[in-house]
């Protein structure tokens, strides 16, 4: 949902920037990483892998 | 062939592989612990439910205004429609195109992609699987960018708000169009996709 927010908040800046002096804060910014940072999460992350770990019993693995 | 052809289930949490065990209604993963049940129960009718009240939520959520924008106590209230117009009159068409699919082609493709997925699965016609499938991955996908237009009231009210110099006020019309999207994608969820292969195999 992310995403869906940073362009809902890109349209209310170009709604608002008629109406008043807008500028952009470096909270936009770490927003941005934010998003990218956690998309590139979704792509890295194997859930599969993980349950098979979870799965294994616990004396298997040390 | 289907997992439920040689009697055995897939976890819908962690995928798990689990025998079918006959006599109760669902068992828990061996693995995660999440309930596991060969269909969800009368999937078709909670949808239909949903998405009969979504429909109903359709119309004031178009016909009503969804935000006033009052600047120095002047302002007309904004409908959905109105606003992408304004938009487009301003010379942002760009935006204008983006907010017009996401809140008034993506909520009612929607409603009637369900709709039709629905009706082909109790009527058996209509579509092949694969179609099926093309319909409920758009819904799938497609439904969270309808939640822009909120959005974009949130911040607009929580951020414009200067007294009697200019202010936004959020109508019934969003509370509605909120509505139409949370009820379109709780139905999306609670449709059942293996329904979409059941009835094809003979």
């Amino acid at each position: 949902m992310l995403e869906v927010y940073l362009l809902g908040i890109l349209v209310s800046i170009i709604k608002l920037a008629d109406m008043a002096e807008l500028g952009l804060g470096i909270g936009l910014l770490c927003f941005v990483a934010l998003l990218l940072v956690q998309i590139w999460l979704e792509i890295l992350m194997s859930p599969e892998q993980i349950w098979q770990a979870l799965s294994e019993p616990l004396n298997a693995r040390d | 062939m289907r997992a439920i052809d040689a009697n055995l289930l897939v976890c819908p949490e962690c995928h798990q592989l689990d025998r079918l065990r006959s006599g109760c209604l669902y068992q828990h993963c061996k693995r995660c612990g999440a309930r596991v049940s060969i269909r969800r129960r009368h999937a078709l009718s909670k949808t239909w439910a949903l998405l009969v009240t979504a429909m109903l939520m359709y119309f004031p959520a178009n016909l009503l205004p969804i935000m006033t924008v009052r600047n120095l106590g002047q302002g007309t209230p904004d409908t959905i429609m109105s606003g992408v117009i304004s938009l487009a009159k301003q010379d942002m068409l760009a935006i204008a195109i983006i907010v017009f699919l996401a809140s008034i082609l993506v909520p009612t493709f929607k409603l009637i992609g369900i709709a039709a997925l629905l009706i082909s699965i109790q009527k058996k016609i209509q579509f092949s699987p694969r179609q099926r499938v093309i319909i409920f991955r758009f819904i799938e996908w497609i439904g969270r960018w309808s939640m822009l237009d909120i959005f974009v009231i949130a911040v607009l009210v929580a951020v414009v708000n200067f007294g009697n110099l200019a202010n936004v006020e959020a109508g019934f019309g969003a509370i509605a169009f909120a509505g139409v999207v949370i009820l379109t994608m709780l139905a999306a969820i609670t449709f059942d996709p293996r329904l979409i292969w059941d009835n094809t195999e003979d």
